[in-house]
């Protein structure tokens, strides 16, 4: 009986297997031809990204030479110390003194030579308040005055006097006749006067 | 691996194109441009598969399934496939079914019947690969395969023997 069903099993098994599958929509040429185009593009695409590593990589090492190179060849500039590390240091000049101070030792034993601090900026590097001219920047201007007071405020440049103008109007009507009278100068200076209109005065 | 040749691809569409066919056409009104689309696919692969027939397989039956579920008439077309009159194979004089007959028969099976006979009998394909293929084990698959075989006996097996012809 298991033999029976098995041998019919293996009978339409065969004859299942005799029948062709239709194939008449399946186009052999214009398949042929889409997998040659799709074979081209892939092999196109494939080379596009072969080179796109590559390329980058290169780019990227370039930049990174060229950004050493420039890092290695950068001359040093000086860097101004703060007001707060010179005095620290002990390193002020005395008052009236405008030599430049000595360079701190490096095993000095004072804060200012502390790595923290002096990786700052190189003793040589180190500007004295007294070692630049009038014209300041303002932390060294205030570290000279703490040091030595108000006396080393520099003299103020002398102003130019302001620029003489037209006589103001010394009453309403000189007022209203240079208003009418439409001069520039006018305009601006009505700006600085109180309203000088009089409740019920005549135009 | 070197890309698929010209040739590759002719000896694939001969031993493959037919089954492939018939195996998408379980699941989608157009199994030839489904075919047709994996086998673009296959060009493309940088490498290439190394198991190609189980590759062609798989995406065949990934394209079918999705071609299917986008017109969302896939339990539908289930049920219609097997009323359609279209017959999937070619009738010829040698053949020792009827080409309309097998068409109904087979196509009054589940599809998980289905799947595994085409794979099988016109695929070539082994119980582990249609296993992988499906996603299932292969005692299932030898269970789906030989209730399938059985519902097809009892629904051709009168006229089978009534229309088997002289090979």
């Amino acid at each position: 009986m298991q033999k029976e069903s098995e041998a019919e099993l293996k009978e339409i098994e065969a004859a299942l297997a005799s029948l062709v599958p239709r194939t008449d929509q399946l186009h052999r040429e214009r398949l042929m031809y889409l997998a040659g185009r799709a074979s081209v593009l892939a092999e196109r695409q494939a080379c596009r990204l072969a080179w796109a590593w590559p390329a980058a990589f290169s780019a990227m090492t370039a930049v990174a030479a060229t950004l050493l190179v420039i890092l290695a060849a950068r001359p040093a500039s000086p860097v101004a110390a703060p007001p707060s590390q010179t005095a620290m240091g002990g390193s002020v000049a005395e008052p009236g003194s405008r030599a430049a101070p000595e360079p701190q030792p490096r095993n000095s034993p004072s804060p200012a030579a502390s790595p923290a601090i002096d990786t700052m900026a190189a003793p040589g590097d180190r500007l004295h308040p007294d070692d630049v001219g009038p014209e300041l920047p303002y932390p060294l201007l205030l570290a000279r005055v703490l040091e030595r007071g108000l006396d080393a405020w520099p003299p103020e440049a002398s102003t130019p006097a302001p620029l003489e103008g037209p006589a103001r109007p010394s009453s309403y009507r000189e007022l209203r006749q240079e208003l009418l009278d439409g001069r520039p100068a006018a305009s601006a200076r009505v700006r600085f006067l109180p309203d000088l209109s009089l409740p019920g005065a005549k135009s | 691996m070197n890309p698929l040749e010209p040739e590759d691809l002719s000896r694939l569409l001969d031993r493959h194109g037919a089954a492939l066919v018939l195996y998408a056409r379980q699941w989608c009104e157009s199994p030839e441009d489904v075919v047709q689309e994996a086998l673009v696919q296959l060009v493309q692969q940088r490498p290439p598969p190394e198991n190609v027939a189980g590759w062609l397989y798989r995406v065949v039956r990934n394209a079918a399934i999705s071609s299917a579920r986008s017109a969302k008439r896939r339990s539908r077309r289930e049920k219609a496939v097997a009323h359609r009159g279209e017959p999937w194979f070619e009738s010829s004089a040698g053949d020792r079914l009827d080409a309309q007959e097998a068409t109904q028969a087979l196509a009054s099976l589940r599809i998980e019947q289905r799947e595994v006979i085409v794979a099988r009998l016109w695929g070539g394909l082994s119980f582990e690969e249609i296993a992988t293929l499906t996603g299932t084990s292969t005692s299932t698959v030898h269970r789906w395969y030989h209730s399938g075989l059985e519902a097809l006996r009892e629904r051709l097996g009168v006229s089978c023997k009534k229309n088997l012809r002289p090979s």
